[in-house]
């Protein structure tokens, strides 16, 4: 077991085999620099619960696809990436620092297809974005492309 | 009432990573959000065109694939990923190989919607030096006259194409 310790001095233990799935981790154990708690500086127990979910979740991908698992595993990663936005990237962050490829992959997919056809105000709305653009930056840049902002498909529904 | 911007917190980095899960059409629009999503938009290293972007297939509105490829020749913004999927027609391709080129592109996915091999790959392709992973579909590939240059293709994928026997002579002593 490893243990992980949140910025808010929460302590969990992973199994090695679910945590050696982040690079980061696994190059510290391998140098021998795991010895007793993992102090992640950047992480807060929030996140941490979830990356822990996934990696034990994930902790047999390779079993997985030879027993036919893989769909109740899909299945998994849909549910898992249905968070909220802030939730999200915190997790990105999270699976960025920690060096986690598929979750990183996962999530960042999740993101764009919750950008997938979005109106420009609707997207605004969901990220809570201030524009710091001038009118005529603004304007400029979708005369500049105006194939962008144009077409039936754009969604200006907020979720 | 403050607002907090959640974007705020993800480095370029890690928006370009997100941007580059989106075709091409929605990651231009984030260009509007605000200064941030715009120079990650304008720097964004994956460009990704798909069949709906060019409306009909009678249609073709290859401009502006035109303008983005020009705009990054002109701020020698690199490319790392070109995907270009079941392009309708010919026009322009070579200039667009010439700059993805000069642009040190890494990953080039470029086929056209029809099933013959009716276009010479574009000689200056052969001269990408950064060139990982090469996919074509629907080129007739001949042995370019300066040799082949790759020094760094790991994987070549082909689908409705030509070869010349010359070429794969000198192909099989790079890879």
């Amino acid at each position: 077991m490893v243990k992980l310790k949140s910025n808010d001095d929460k302590e969990f233990e992973v199994e090695e085999a679910a945590v050696i799935q982040s690079e980061m981790i696994k190059n510290m154990i391998e140098d021998g620099c795991a010895t007793s708690v993992i102090p992640l500086p950047n992480i807060d127990s929030k996140t941490l619960i979830k990356v822990i979910e996934y990696l034990n979740k994930h902790i047999n991908m390779g079993k997985a696809a030879e027993t036919g698992e893989e769909d109740d595993l899909k299945e998994f990663d849909e549910q898992f990436v249905n968070m909220g936005w802030e939730e999200l990237f915190d997790v990105i962050m999270a699976a960025n620092y920690l060096n986690i490829h598929e979750l990183m992959e996962l999530c960042c997919q999740s993101a764009a297809d919750r950008l997938k056809n979005k109106s420009v105000r609707a997207v605004r709305e969901m990220l809570k974005i201030t524009n710091d653009l001038t009118e005529e930056e603004e304007q400029e840049i979708i005369n500049d492309a105006p194939w962008a902002f144009e077409g039936p498909e754009i969604d200006d529904t907020v979720n | 009432m403050e607002r907090l911007d959640l974007i705020s917190k993800l480095p370029l980095p890690i928006l370009d990573h997100i941007l580059s899960f989106l075709a091409i059409k929605d990651a231009a629009k984030t260009s509007v959000l605000s200064k941030t999503w715009n120079s990650a938009w304008n720097s964004l290293s994956s460009l990704e065109f798909g069949p709906e972007n060019f409306g009909s297939p009678y249609y073709v509105s290859y401009v502006f694939v035109d303008q983005i490829l020009a705009k990054r020749q002109k701020h020698k913004i690199s490319i790392q990923r070109f995907n270009m999927i079941y392009f309708p027609n010919y026009l322009n391709v070579d200039n667009w190989f010439k700059i993805l080129v000069e642009c040190n592109i890494k990953e080039l996915w470029f086929e056209f919607a029809t099933r013959y091999p009716g276009k010479k790959l574009p000689e200056v392709i052969f001269a990408a030096k950064a060139l990982n992973v090469l996919r074509l579909g629907g080129f007739k590939i001949e042995l370019p006259s300066n040799g082949v240059k790759f020094s760094s293709l790991k994987e070549l994928h082909l689908v409705n194409s030509f070869l010349d026997e010359q070429l794969l002579k000198a192909i099989c002593t790079i890879l």
